[in-house]
């Protein structure tokens, strides 16, 4: 960190960039450079990424040669990407039905109820977040051949669901925390049992934080090697054949595919993220539970 | 007539040990307007939460009408709750929330519009109905909520704390109308509240509650002139409460003296000694200060103390009078319509304050605060 | 204990029943079923090409004692902290940045989420980027080449742990980010203007009380990105080259074309003892710092 120079030490006449800030100071400009660099550093690859996908030349290497669209028509007229994505897709859909599936109740059980080994439960359940995924996956791999079940997308497809419930559980537990518990009792008072009070008031009320993951769930699973890379038979996921495409060199139609990959994940994530902030926001933080 | 809500001994014992609710009994009469009163954590919501079903107790029973609903959930009891802080659907309309309970009854679509029209219009938010409730000021959730729980005909309608979350001026309207609402429709309410001013003006009948126990039962009169404990005399009213010796017991009436100044009072079936200690209480509304020693009324004490203060309350000046207490002993003097020619006690002068044996109420030491 | 309270606690109990058997049969049967075998596994004994049920201590004493092994996990030890601590040497001036020095509240918050996107966008993409930029005929080189810097492609760039820790400490820096942004929110702003307004300098201010504070939110930051790149098998096989296997690379080859599972489990195991370890004692030493703060 550099020296300090506030404006007002400086005897007057001293040279002044006009920059146009408020108050000009080294430490402010530094750490602006800093911030900004790193930034870019993040956005760089991203940016290059998108760049090559519309130059003609077959080798990704500068000076740029001509705007073209042809790597994203090669892309789309190759059928074992396209079959790859369409794996993907399925494998992504049925990884978020798991996780609504099983997420749900578990955060639920989690929320309202207390029982032996809820701490470890807590913990257990995000392991597959918070150990690497290959842990998972070899795991699983030598489950599922120990119970000879052979592999296919429908293996992936549990070895996702299973890897990214966590992220289900996890945020639904935190919004069922934050919401008014009352008006279940609301519910309960004006007649509603536990099942209609769950579809008709617990439901509508965490609905967005639903989307919300699932959505997150869906792009995760949609760019999942880890696990998949054990656990798949002969069907290819996307990041499966890009991964092995990549491998073996680069071509431009993986730029053309990813910068299609990245634009459509950032968007979903916004939505996600968008979504669930408005849920919270809309209905406010429950109050402490007072036992008077 | 046999009560319409019954608690049996009831007992509440949270994890943790904590005692919330302790051997509670209480009968409620149909149609009657029954307050909980206490400070918070004295276990008048939890009591009212166990006749909501939200709870159930550890022991006892509850009784609704002649059936025992101590088990029952809260979806099977024909009674409603108005919420504190009113717990409104958020995602619902108004008509919505208020329809929830007939929608879940199986009632049918036009029925349903019916009764919720009706309803709204009863609380006078007819034009209301298809906002969401965060559109809502807080006067009107609280009816919304209201209507809600009105909209199933309850035998019994439960209110917790219902009024807290207004300003002080629409709390002070809608307690008059909350009043008129009961008599409208002649059903049972039991209202919990921590605000004695709320209990006093609505209540047909106010239970005070300390601690888990129910240390009084009686109408607001009752409460206010012949408190049962100097814990209710304090929670109440204002009220000037002093330690004080039995100097002398003289059939009915004892005489208790307090800093040099001896005070009749009635023993009113408590069983004073000679020498024992007591705690003795009297309303400042209820004592005069003594203009001319002389015309002191036959039988009335005499307190004397120097004037500490003079505060004035809009309708009346309260005179702290120095006793030799950590707290003064007050007056309230009404003021006369000409204000600018009341003469007011000069701080620093010596008082004497004339005390009416009637309304002076003693308790033994043991029953302490 | 009450009739009463005795049938509320059945019917809780048949409402958890209702709600919990399934996904607990569930947890039960596709993850820790799971991991229980391959904890079994990591002991039994290999004959070629069969593993045998066996409870020995074999293949971790050949993870220990096989110079191939033990300096591969020596290795990912190295590189996890390489990467962690150039993660932080970026992450902390933007965190600093974006908290201290944006002063517009929404222009900060669409920072952030900028900076914190690229970490759910997909992770293949952004560590097969770093090669079309490294390479031989990459970006860099051909970027050098054009403003006349060398006239030979540089090899150096791509293929070698340079290369490796670039990728990933790109890949993982917003895990460092998001802990670090979080701990300089918390802290008041009126502690540093304080510590100002007693004529301490800025450096000694950030010596003294943001950095202090700051320290459990760094102990979550070296912790993710920790355990995030010693378990990655992908970026080091993308841009790593011949020298850069990890562990996780190893337990991939022992699962694949090597077929010596048992080999495997076992280095798994490894793997797992040293991220749960380093996340209990991070949770550990986060508590009592945030005790000692106060």
């Amino acid at each position: 960190m550099t020296q300090v120079h506030r404006k007002d030490d400086r005897p007057e006449g001293t040279f002044h960039i006009p920059l146009g800030f408020a108050s000009w100071d080294v430490n402010r400009v530094t750490l602006g450079i800093a911030g900004a660099s790193v930034l870019g550093f993040l956005y760089l690859p991203i940016v290059v990424l998108m760049i090559f996908s519309f130059n003609s030349n077959p080798i990704t290497r500068l000076p740029l040669t001509e705007w073209t669209l042809k790597w994203y028509d090669t892309a789309f007229s190759n059928e074992v990407l396209l079959i790859a994505l369409a794996n993907s897709v399925i494998v992504g859909a049925g990884a978020v039905a798991i996780c609504l599936v099983i997420g749900v109740p578990t955060a639920l059980a989690l929320d309202r109820y207390e029982f032996p080994g809820k701490a470890v439960l807590r913990r257990f359940v995000i392991l597959p977040l918070t150990l690497p995924g290959l842990i998972t996956g070899v795991s699983m791999l030598a489950f599922f051949n120990m119970m000879g079940v052979s592999l296919s997308l429908a293996t992936v497809l549990i070895g996702h669901g299973t890897a990214l419930t966590a992220i289900v559980v996890t945020n639904v537990f935190a919004r069922l925390q934050r919401y008014d518990r009352r008006i279940e009792e609301a519910s309960a008072d004006l007649g509603a049992g536990p099942l209609r009070t769950f579809w008709y008031v617990t439901l509508p009320n965490i609905r967005s934080t639903l989307i919300g993951s699932s959505l997150i769930a869906f792009t995760l699973s949609f760019d999942e090697i880890p696990v998949t890379f054990f656990l798949t038979g002969r069907d290819n996921t996307l990041p499966m054949y890009i991964w092995s495409t990549v491998r073996r060199g680069i071509t431009p139609e993986i730029n053309a595919i990813g910068s299609i990959i990245i634009a459509v994940s950032i968007c979903l994530l916004l939505v996600a993220v968008f979504i669930m902030r408005g849920e919270d926001r809309r209905s406010g933080p429950r109050r402490a539970r007072q036992a008077k | 007539m046999s009560p319409i809500v019954r608690l049996e001994n009831v007992t509440k014992r949270f994890a943790g040990n904590v005692l919330a609710v302790d051997d509670v009994s209480l009968d409620v009469r149909r149609g009657e307007f029954i307050t909980l009163l206490g400070e918070s954590g004295c276990g008048k919501t939890t009591t009212l939460r166990m006749i909501g079903g939200f709870e159930t107790p550890t022991s006892g029973r509850i009784y609704l009408g002649d059936r025992d609903i101590t088990a029952l959930p809260p979806y099977r009891r024909r009674v409603n709750t108005v919420f504190q802080d009113y717990a409104l659907f958020p995602h619902m309309s108004v008509e919505a929330n208020v329809g929830y309970g007939l929608k879940i009854a199986r009632a049918s679509r036009s029925e349903i519009a019916a009764t919720v029209a009706e309803t709204l219009r009863m609380v006078g938010l007819e034009d209301k109905s298809r906002q969401l409730p965060h559109q809502l000021s807080g006067g009107q959730k609280q009816r919304v909520a209201l209507a809600r729980a009105l909209v199933r005909k309850p035998e019994v309608l439960l209110l917790d704390e219902p009024l807290s979350a207004l300003d002080a001026k629409l709390r002070a309207a809608m307690r008059v109308e909350l009043k008129h609402l009961h008599e409208q429709l002649g059903l049972t309410f039991i209202f919990v509240t921590h605000d004695q001013t709320e209990a006093l003006v609505m209540s047909d009948r106010i239970i005070v509650m300390h601690e888990g126990r129910l240390v009084q039962d009686g109408t607001p009169t009752a409460l206010y002139d012949r408190p049962a404990s100097p814990y209710v005399a304090g929670f109440i009213g204002a009220s000037n409460m002093f330690p004080a010796r039995v100097v002398a017991v003289n059939g009915g009436d004892i005489v208790a003296r307090l800093r040099g100044s001896d005070v009749r009072c009635r023993a009113n079936g408590r069983t004073f000694r000679e020498g024992s200690d007591a705690i003795i209480c009297v309303r400042p509304s209820k004592v005069a200060i003594l203009e001319d020693e002389a015309s002191l009324p036959e039988g009335f004490s005499v307190v004397r103390g120097v004037v500490r203060d003079c505060l004035f309350h809009g309708d009346s000046y309260r005179v702290e009078v120095d006793i030799r207490e950590a707290e003064p002993f007050m007056v309230d003097v009404k003021l006369p319509d000409d204000v600018s020619h009341a003469v007011l006690p000069v701080p620093g002068s010596s008082i004497a304050v004339a005390v009416n044996p009637a309304v002076v109420t003693a308790f033994l030491a043991e029953e302490a605060w | 204990m009450s009739e009463a309270s005795r049938d509320y606690g059945r019917r809780r109990a048949l409402g958890f029943a209702a709600l919990f058997t399934g996904p607990a049969l569930w947890w039960a049967t596709v993850l820790l079923a799971p991991y229980a075998l391959m904890f079994a596994i990591s002991f039994y004994s290999k004959q070629f090409p069969f593993m045998i049920p066996d409870f020995q201590f074999g293949n971790y004493i050949k993870l220990f004692s096989e110079n191939q092994y033990y300096t591969v996990l020596l290795r990912s030890l190295k590189v996890a902290f390489f990467v962690s601590c150039l993660a932080f040497a970026l992450a902390y001036p933007l965190s600093y940045f974006l908290v201290f020095i944006v002063r517009r509240p929404r222009l900060r918050l669409f920072l952030y989420v900028a900076t914190i996107i690229p970490l759910w966008v997909s992770y293949l993409l952004r560590a097969y980027t770093w090669k079309t930029i490294l390479g031989t005929e990459g970006i860099l080189n051909s970027f050098l080449i054009l403003v006349g810097l060398t006239d030979e492609p540089v090899q150096l760039f791509l293929y070698n742990q340079f290369a490796m820790i670039v990728t990933m400490t790109y890949i993982y820096i917003p895990f460092m980010v998001m802990p670090l942004y979080a701990s300089l929110e918390k802290i008041p702003r009126s502690l540093i203007e304080a510590s100002k307004d007693c004529g301490v300098g800025n450096l000694k201010t950030f010596l003294r009380i943001t950095l202090p504070l700051t320290v459990p939110g760094i102990l979550v930051g070296f912790t993710f990105t920790f355990c995030l790149s010693t378990g990655d098998f992908i970026a080091p096989q993308l841009v790593g080259g011949p020298y850069s296997n990890m562990v996780a690379n190893v337990v991939a080859t022992q699962f694949g074309i090597a077929n010596n599972w048992p080999l495997g489990s076992a280095f798994a195991m490894i793997l797992l003892f040293i991220v749960l370890g380093i996340v209990t004692l991070s949770d550990k030493f986060e508590r009592t710092g945030r005790l000692n703060v106060g």
